[in-house]
């Protein structure tokens, strides 16, 4: 158990290097982001739409697009000179790899969020008056939590088919329906200070990480055995 | 087509479909008020009943796949995902029908509604990455998201349902609310209705399975 | 060295869609012994190698390791494949070092008495995409060295090497084999001149009768 722990550390601490050293990939993510936070301000802006009550749907949707683009690069690092089979060979069991390459997407979203959220926070001037800024970052993190575990296993399975890339979202959308609900609500009742009312929202989105936390034990041996 | 119509499958079928309509349009009374409209009820039931036993093959035949690798189990998940999407897209597009008469909109996020619309986006998204199953690896990848769908299922609808319900519930735990005839109807019509999944189902196994005969002769010819 | 290792084929098959790649594929090797897989495109050779790592699942038959089914097993197989199995942005020495902690063999001095073996110790702050694809090769093989595997996989390693990376190449074949049972896919036998090894000829997924000879 411990040696398992230590493995995906150390792949985890690679690709964190990996991807430091190369920030391109990392920068236009957060560029598309920022332009993200950017169209929808100023579009709601025009159509004159109460900001407020629209952020948590704003904030979510914006994290999911963004998601997109950088949950897609845990095994794609792996592919470029077919270092997957080295990976694996080294890491002696399959869900190893499921592990680093999740914590290796849950902080880079992480990251892209710290600047994401706050312009959003800013460009759509949601006050602070009521709001419980601990619930909003547990509800933000409870989610990232969820987008990364079913981003990471998805990934595994589109890097293996060659031009797939379009295939990601279509496969990532319908498994992540209960996870933008629970993260909307709870963002709102986050917002609106009224947290005991969307607690069962909050557990909702613990199920669901909890779920795609424990699934791939088990079926992370198919999607890479080939 | 020629052969379907010589097959006693397809004609034995066709009388059966006739009598389903007959207990539809007949039998069934038109209900109180509601009109004539409800008589889509009949055929909305049915097509999402085969949609989620469409969707439960896909998971059953997905795993068996992963376990035995045949080939036979991949045409299965794939056939039945197929199918599950033509009749969920008509539960999908009977219930708007009905709906906006009725409810006076034609859209709304109703549990059962929007558990149907991404059961619909699952299908898809399962066909588009089983591709024909043109390689082995995307019938074993296809065959995991099969399995990871089914167990999303009931996530979507308990959190829907936790969220909001318009929606009729004909059949709960206390019984059935509809009356003696119209419930007859409906038991017909879902029974008809399984009974053409089926019937599909071996079509579509069938050819799938020439397909790959095709594929493999092609394969042999130019090696 | 304590008792041998002993790997045993048993009715190896491996099913892709309608092709059977491998059809039925027995026999055994030990520690000591350098086998050299031959045989023409297509006839399956990189299947088994992968098979034999435990990268993929036969569709019958087994392979057994001192008797025992074999699966990803850690530290046991080192893998030469065609790709040079690298991360470009890491220089060669973080490249050896992050295998070498996976494998918990890591050590400085072990590190710099590989990277001197394959001739890349002048190189080890160099990123691993500037190399050429002769010493990314090299490269891979260091990496497959790092975990001290009993079971050493060479898939087609001679390209891309110069004349000095093939003479480091086959000294690492000679120094490793009383420790370690080699396979190795080759085209051209005359790289193994002068080695003593066994041919195991394949062709369209099973054995040659008679090709599995010693030279």
């Amino acid at each position: 158990m411990l040696k398992f722990g230590r493995r995906i550390l150390l792949i985890y601490r690679k690709d964190l290097q990996d991807e430091l050293r190369s920030t391109d990939h990392l920068l236009s993510t957060l560029v598309f982001g920022t332009m993200l936070v950017f169209v929808f301000s100023f579009a709601l802006e025009l159509a004159d739409v109460g900001t407020e009550q629209i952020f948590p749907a704003v904030l979510w949707v914006s994290i999911f697009f963004m998601s997109v683009l950088a949950l897609q690069r845990s095994f794609a690092k792996e592919r470029e000179y077919g270092a997957l089979d080295a990976l694996l060979l080294a890491s002696g069991e399959r869900s190893v790899l499921f592990y680093a390459k999740f914590l290796f997407s849950l902080t880079v979203l992480l990251l892209l969020e710290l600047v994401v959220v706050p312009l959003l926070w800013i460009f759509l001037d949601v006050g602070v008056g009521s709001a419980s800024l601990w619930f909003f970052l547990a509800a933000v993190l409870a989610g990232s939590w969820g987008l990364a575990a079913v981003g990471t296993l998805l990934n595994g399975i589109t890097v293996q088919l060659p031009g797939a890339r379009l295939l990601f979202p279509i496969l990532a959308f319908p498994l992540l329906i209960p996870l933008l609900m629970g993260a909307i609500l709870c963002t709102q009742g986050a917002l609106s200070g009224q947290v005991q009312a969307v607690l069962g929202w909050f557990y909702l989105l613990l199920v669901f990480d909890l779920l795609f936390t424990v699934l791939p034990l088990l079926l992370f041996d198919y999607i890479l055995e080939g | 087509m020629k052969d379907a119509l010589k097959s006693p499958f397809f004609w034995g079928f066709t009388l059966l479909m006739l009598l389903a309509l007959s207990v539809i349009v007949y039998y069934a009374p038109v209900e109180r008020t509601m009109g004539l409209v409800q008589k889509v009820f009949y055929f909305h039931v049915a097509s999402a009943w085969v949609g989620l036993v469409a969707h439960t093959v896909v998971f059953a035949a997905s795993i068996l796949y992963l376990w035995k690798r045949s080939g036979g189990s991949d045409r299965l998940a794939r056939a039945s995902a197929e199918i599950g999407t033509v009749f969920i897209s008509c539960t999908l597009l009977t219930g708007p029908l009905w709906a906006y008469p009725i409810w006076n909109t034609w859209w709304t996020w109703d549990p059962r509604l929007t558990t149907t619309l991404v059961l619909w986006f699952m299908y898809a998204a399962y066909i588009a990455l089983h591709g024909g199953g043109a390689s082995e690896a995307r019938k074993r990848l296809a065959a995991v998201y099969g399995i990871i769908c089914f167990i999303n299922v009931p996530l979507v609808f308990f959190s829907t349902r936790w969220w909001r319900s318009i929606h009729p519930v004909v059949i709960s735990s206390e019984g059935i609310a509809l009356t003696p005839k119209m419930r007859v109807a409906m038991f017909v019509s879902v029974g008809v209705f399984s009974v053409l999944y089926f019937y599909l189902l071996r079509l579509r196994m069938k050819s799938l399975e020439l397909q790959e005969r095709v594929r493999h002769l092609k394969a042999q010819l130019l090696a | 060295m304590a008792a041998k290792n002993v790997l045993t084929v048993r009715n190896l098959r491996k099913q892709l869609g309608a092709k059977e790649i491998l059809k039925g594929i027995s026999f055994q090797a030990a520690s000591g012994e350098l086998v050299a897989v031959t045989g023409p495109n297509g006839a399956g050779k990189t299947t088994l190698l992968r098979l034999i790592a435990g990268l993929m699942p036969p569709s019958g038959g087994e392979v057994l390791w001192n008797g025992a089914r074999l699966g990803l097993e850690h530290r046991l197989v080192g893998y030469v494949s065609h790709q040079p199995m690298l991360y470009g942005s890491l220089s060669v020495q973080e490249n050896l070092a992050f295998f070498g902690g996976m494998y918990g063999t890591l050590s400085q001095d072990r590190l710099q008495e590989l990277l001197e073996l394959v001739g890349l110790w002048r190189y080890r702050l160099e990123p691993a995409a500037v190399l050429s694809r002769g010493m990314q090769q090299r490269l891979a093989i260091a990496r497959a060295l790092m975990g001290e595997p009993a079971l050493l996989l060479y898939d087609e390693p001679f390209t891309s090497l110069d004349v000095d990376g093939r003479q480091i190449l086959r000294g690492i074949l000679e120094h490793r084999r009383p420790r370690a049972l080699q396979l190795l896919i080759t085209h051209e036998l005359e790289h193994l001149a002068g080695l003593p090894f066994r041919e195991i000829r394949l062709e369209a997924g099973r054995i040659v009768p008679g090709g599995d000879a010693s030279a």
